[in-house]
C-alpha cells in the first residue's frame, strides 16, 4: 500500500504516477482481467484471437488470390499471396483490436478514477499489454515459424520482434490519442472508425502495393503501419536477411506516433476527471 | 507536524452541463467562431484544514457543500486548482465500498484485483485472500463469479479487504456498517479497532449522533468553504440549528425533481428523518416509480417520505439492501 508518504501534491502528478511497482501491479491486475474476463478461464480462448486473421485471409485468398497472383506480383505464386495476406492481417488486426478496445478504456472505468487514485493512462496501456499478451501466445509463433520456413536464420526470428515492438508503440501512441480524446468528445468511435478504415485500407494487406498509382503511394508511406508492416514482411517472408533500413524506418514510425500521443495524453490529462 | 495539511486549497471544475461532447459540434463552432472555452465552477474556496495524527474528524455540511469534494483532494483523485495537499501517511479510500469489483472474475481473483486498486501491492493482497475471505465468510464461496454473491455478501467482501491492513489514515465516506446484523457488529467492532489504535480517521457522515460521539473534531463545510472547525458536540448542534424547516423542504424537492428528470435508469436519494438519532431513509427510482427503501424499521414506524428532513448524496445506480415500501 503505497498511496503515498509525503506526497506534495503541487507536484507534477505524472512524475508522482511513475512509481513503478505500483504501476506495474495496476497494469497487471487490469490486463489480466480484461483477459479473464474475455476468455472466461478458457485456455483455449486466446488461440480464438488466431481465427480472426487466419479466416480473412482464407476470403481474400478467394477472392483476390488468384487475380493479385498473376504475374508480376508475388512471383505469381498463391502461397506468397496467402503468407502476405496473414502477416498484414495480423499487424492490422493487432493495431485495431487494440486502439478500438483502448477508446473507450478510460471513460469505461470513469467511477472508478471517480473513487480511487489511480493513474489514467493505466486502463488504455493495460488494454495494449493484454493484446500483446495474445499476439505472443497466439499469431507470434505462426510468425516465427514462417520466418524460420523461409529463412532458415534463427536471426531473421529475433529481428521480427523489432517491427512487432514498433507495432505496439505505434498501436500504444494511436491507443493514449483515441482514449484521451474520447473522454471530451463522445462522438469520437464514429469519427476513429473511419481513421481506421483509411489506415486499413492504405496498408497493402491484401493488394501488392504496386497496385497503387506512383503519385498516390509516397502519401501512403505515410501511414506508420506500413513501414511496420513492409518490415515484418521483409524478415519473415522474403528469405534475405533483415534489411535494417526497413527496421529502422518501423522503429522510427512507432517512435514518432507514441510520443506524439504520449505528449497529447500528458496536455489534455488535466481535466480528465471533471469529464470522466 | 500535521499528517494532512490542507493549505490555502481552491478547486475549480468544470462542469458537466457545458460538456458539448461532441467533436463535431466544436469544430463547427470554432469554424463558425462561436466557440467559448468552458467555464469552471468553484467547488471549494480557500480551505485551510490541518490533521494531526490520531485525530477522528467528522465532516458535516449540507448535500453538495463539498464534503465528498474534500475527502477526494486529500485521497490524491483530485488534484487542487490552487493551493497545496501534503499527506504523510497510507491513505485507505473507504470510498462506497464495492465501486472496484468486477462482476465476472471470482471471488479470489476480485480480492487481489480491489486490493490492488486500492493501493495494496499484488504480492501483498495474494497472502491476505485467507484472511479476508475468512473475516467476510465467505470461503466456500472463494472460485464463483462475483456476480453470484448477494449485494450484502458484495458490501462485505468489500469491507474485508479495505479494513484488512490497518491503515493509518482511514477516509470514511458513510459507510460504517454493512450487511445482516451479525456483520454489522463485526464492522463496528473492526472500526472501533482502528478508533481505538490511534488511527487518525476522517469520515463524512450525516448521522449527527454519531458524529457527536465518536469524534473528536466536527469540519462543517458550507457552499465549498469551511464555516466550523471545532469540537464535534458544537458543530453538530450549529449544524442542526442552522437546519432551517423551509430550507429542508426546500432540499428534498429540489432532489426529488432530481431523481424524477434524472436520465440514467434509478436514482436513489438517501435522506434523515428528524428522529432524533437521524435515521436513514432511502428513495428509490425504479422505471417511473418512486419506492421508499426501508433499511431500518422506519417506514413501518409510520414515517413517510415527507418526514425526511435532510437529504444525503443522491446516488446512482447503487441500492442498499432492504425492503421496498410503494
Amino acid at each position: 500500500m503505497n498511496l503515498t508518504a509525503r506526497r506534495a501534491i503541487d507536484f507534477p502528478r505524472f512524475i508522482a504516477d511513475l512509481r513503478l511497482p505500483r504501476y506495474i501491479d495496476l497494469v497487471t491486475i487490469v490486463a489480466s482481467r480484461t483477459l479473464k474476463t474475455r476468455y472466461r478461464g478458457s485456455v483455449l480462448g486466446v488461440y480464438w484471437s488466431l481465427s480472426l486473421p487466419l479466416i480473412m485471409t482464407a476470403v481474400y485468398s478467394l477472392i483476390f488470390g488468384t487475380a493479385f497472383s498473376a504475374n508480376p506480383y508475388y512471383h505469381g505464386s498463391i502461397t506468397n499471396y496467402i503468407l502476405a495476406c496473414f502477416t498484414g492481417l495480423v499487424v492490422i488486426n493487432f493495431f485495431s483490436a487494440t486502439t478500438t478496445q483502448a477508446l473507450t478504456s478510460i471513460v469505461g472505468s470513469g467511477s472508478l478514477l471517480n473513487k480511487i487514485r489511480i493513474p489514467v493512462s493505466v486502463f488504455p496501456i493495460s488494454i495494449v499489454c493484454a493484446n500483446i499478451f495474445q499476439l505472443l501466445v497466439g499469431a507470434l509463433p505462426v510468425l516465427i515459424i514462417v520466418t524460420l520456413v523461409t529463412s532458415h536464420s534463427p536471426i531473421n526470428a529475433i529481428a521480427l520482434l523489432i517491427p512487432l515492438f514498433s507495432l505496439i508503440m505505434v498501436s500504444t501512441g494511436f491507443s493514449l490519442l483515441a482514449s484521451g480524446l474520447f473522454v471530451y468528445f463522445r462522438d469520437v468511435p464514429h469519427l476513429y472508425e473511419v481513421v481506421v478504415f483509411i489506415l486499413w485500407i492504405t496498408s497493402p494487406i491484401f493488394y501488392p502495393p504496386d497496385v497503387v498509382p506512383s503519385v498516390i503511394r509516397p502519401y501512403i508511406e505515410l501511414n506508420p503501419i506500413v513501414a511496420v508492416m513492409n518490415s515484418v514482411r521483409q524478415i519473415s517472408l522474403s528469405g534475405a536477411f533483415p534489411n535494417l533500413h526497413m527496421m529502422l524506418l518501423a522503429v522510427v514510425s512507432g517512435i514518432i506516433v507514441l510520443v506524439v500521443g504520449a505528449l497529447f495524453f500528458l496536455t489534455i490529462k488535466a481535466d480528465f476527471m471533471d469529464l470522466v | 507536524m500535521p499528517v494532512i495539511d490542507v493549505e490555502n486549497v481552491t478547486l475549480r471544475r468544470r462542469t458537466q452541463e457545458e460538456l458539448s461532447y461532441d467533436l463535431k459540434r466544436v469544430v463547427f463552432a470554432i469554424v463558425e467562431n462561436k466557440y467559448r472555452a468552458p467555464t469552471k465552477r468553484r467547488v471549494l474556496h480557500n480551505v485551510n484544514l490541518k490533521v494531526e495524527r490520531g485525530e477522528k474528524i467528522g465532516i458535516i455540511g449540507s448535500n453538495g457543500s463539498g464534503k465528498s469534494t474534500l475527502l477526494k483532494l486529500i485521497c490524491g483523485i483530485l488534484q487542487p486548482t490552487s493551493g497545496r495537499i501534503v499527506v504523510d501517511g497510507r491513505i485507505a479510500p473507504l470510498i462506497e465500498l464495492g465501486a472496484g469489483f468486477d462482476l465476472d472474475l471470482s471471488l479470489i481473483d476480485n480480492i487481489v484485483y480491489y486490493g490492488v486498486l486500492l493501493g495494496f501491492t499484488r504480492s501483498e493482497m495474494k497472502s491476505r485472500i485467507d484472511s479476508v475471505l475468512e473475516f467476510a465468510e465467505l470461503y466456500d464461496h472463494r472460485n464463483e463469479p462475483f456476480k453470484s454473491l448477494s449485494s450484502g455478501m458484495m458490501a462485505r467482501l468489500g469491507f474485508a479487504i479495505a479494513t484488512d491492513i490497518r491503515p493509518e489514515i482511514l477516509i470514511l465516506d458513510e459507510v460504517l456498517s454493512v450487511g445482516d446484523e451479525s456483520f454489522r457488529r463485526k464492522c463496528t467492532e473492526r472500526i472501533q479497532r482502528f478508533w481505538d489504535a490511534h488511527s487518525t480517521i476522517i469520515v463524512v457522515s450525516h448521522d449527527l449522533a454519531f458524529i457527536r460521539n465518536s469524534c473528536d473534531r466536527a469540519i462543517w463545510i458550507e457552499k465549498g468553504e469551511i464555516v466550523f472547525d471545532g469540537p464535534a458536540a458544537e458543530g453538530a448542534a450549529k449544524y442542526l440549528a442552522s437546519l432551517g424547516k423551509e430550507n429542508r423542504a426546500r432540499e428534498r424537492d429540489a432532489l426529488i425533481e432530481r431523481a424524477r428528470t434524472h436520465p440514467r435508469g434509478e436514482l436513489v436519494v438517501r435522506g434523515l428523518t428528524d428522529d432524533p438519532e437521524g435515521h436513514k431513509m432511502y428513495l428509490i427510482r425504479d422505471g417511473r416509480k418512486f419506492w421508499i427503501l426501508d433499511t431500518e424499521p422506519y417506514v413501518r414506524a409510520g414515517y413517510t417520505w415527507s418526514d425526511v428532513v435532510h437529504i444525503d448524496e443522491a446516488i446512482i445506480g447503487a441500492i442498499p439492501e432492504g425492503e421496498l415500501v410503494g
